[in-house]
């Protein structure tokens, strides 16, 4: 099962998130990733360990959000896979 | 406040840039301006905002979804341990909506140890049960602080266009304005939705304040100077309230004349609060005015 949260719009992103039971991979795609890719992953890393999230497949597509809105845009692709029943 | 900038709750760059255009409060909105499979990202996208103070927490308001709907008590579970600390609730309608969230708002303040009592309520009134009622809800719990009208519900369950006849929208505006001033509450007004039409937001932002209104919501950030002109005291004003706060203050508090007007206490608690909005939204009597 997968679901999303967030858009390509400027200043926001896409999160793409699947509960399959491999080890927790990201992976993440950005205009500004030489600049800020190692910073993105960090502060996407930061926001599934706080939600117990170790498993499952990421895709993040970055417009140029701020991490409050990485942060965000996870918890919602999050929460709406654990309100479709997936263990996440 | 005398500009409530309306900002989408779902939009990261709106959201951001919404503190920069100079409104004195801004409104996030979870109701109308978010799609309904928008709700949940909606709701914690503004949280987070909220919660690493993204935004002008101190100015800032969060409408929530209605009362009729399942989704208001989500959203104050999610905003308030987050930081929003006023909430605006749309179509309200009957006291007991009211004091139904002022019971759920409770249990969260306490919960999160948050002072009991910290969380405000904005009610908006924009159906006519509502303006009917606005009595009765003002009414209903300690939290409210303001009544803001919304003409384009009113309108519609009225069957009447809203433009630039005014005097349909009289009747809930007064009703409204001096509800609030029965209470101690502050009013705001309803948006102006004809974006290009800035003779027309001038003329409906005079008329609130005429009956009684302290500011008004705002759609776009190009409505904010217009707006705030309006509900700043003018140069002529403040000139008279100062001369009449000068020569009464002479007096022994009694009724007395002055540029031959009589003055006497409540003339001159409004020239008083005349003198104290000058001050706080930097108005300067002009050499005209002197």
């Amino acid at each position: 099962m997968e679901k999303s949260a967030g858009n390509l719009t400027k200043q926001d992103v896409l999160v793409r998130v699947s509960d399959d039971t491999s080890p927790l991979h990201i992976e993440i795609k950005s205009s500004v990733s030489e600049l800020y890719g190692r910073a993105h992953k960090v502060v996407a890393e930061g926001e599934f360990k706080r939600l117990n999230v170790s498993n499952g497949s990421v895709w993040i597509e970055d417009n140029q959000a701020l991490d409050f809105v990485i942060r965000a845009r996870i918890r919602a692709a999050v929460y709406e896979l654990r309100d479709s029943g997936a263990e996440i | 406040m005398r500009s409530y900038l309306y900002c989408p709750g779902n939009n990261p760059k709106m959201i951001i840039n919404a503190g920069l255009y100079g409104a004195d409060g801004l409104v996030f909105d979870l109701e109308d301006a978010v799609a309904p499979e928008k709700k949940q990202e909606a709701r914690i996208l503004l949280s987070q905002a909220f919660s690493e103070q993204i935004v002008p927490v101190e100015k800032s308001v969060v409408r929530i979804n209605g009362p009729e709907s399942d989704l208001w008590e989500k959203d104050l579970k999610e905003l308030i341990p987050a930081g929003v600390r006023v909430i605006r609730i749309p179509k309200v309608e009957h006291p007991n909506q009211v004091q139904e969230i002022s019971g759920v708002i409770e249990r969260i303040e306490s919960e999160n140890a948050v002072t009991s009592g910290a969380v405000v309520l904005q009610c908006i009134l924009e159906t006519p049960l509502g303006v009917e009622n606005v009595f009765l809800i003002g009414d209903s719990s300690s939290r409210i602080c303001s009544f803001s009208f919304g003409a384009e519900d009113y309108c519609n369950a009225l069957g009447i266009q809203r433009g630039q006849d005014l005097l349909p929208l009289d009747y809930p505006r007064s009703r409204i304005a001096s509800a609030a001033a029965a209470f101690g509450y502050s009013a705001y007004d309803t948006v102006w939705g004809f974006l290009d039409d800035e003779t027309g937001l001038k003329a409906d932002s005079v008329r609130a304040k005429s009956l009684g209104f302290v500011g008004k919501s705002l759609i776009h950030p190009d409505q904010i100077d217009i707006v705030n002109k309006v509900f700043s005291p003018t140069s002529e004003e403040l000139a008279d309230a100062r001369s009449i706060f000068e020569k009464a203050g002479l007096t022994d508090g009694g009724a007395t004349a002055v540029n031959g007007r009589m003055v006497d206490r409540p003339v001159l608690q409004r020239a008083e609060k005349t003198i104290r909005l000058a001050e706080e939204y930097g108005v300067q009597v002009s050499k005209d005015d002197k």
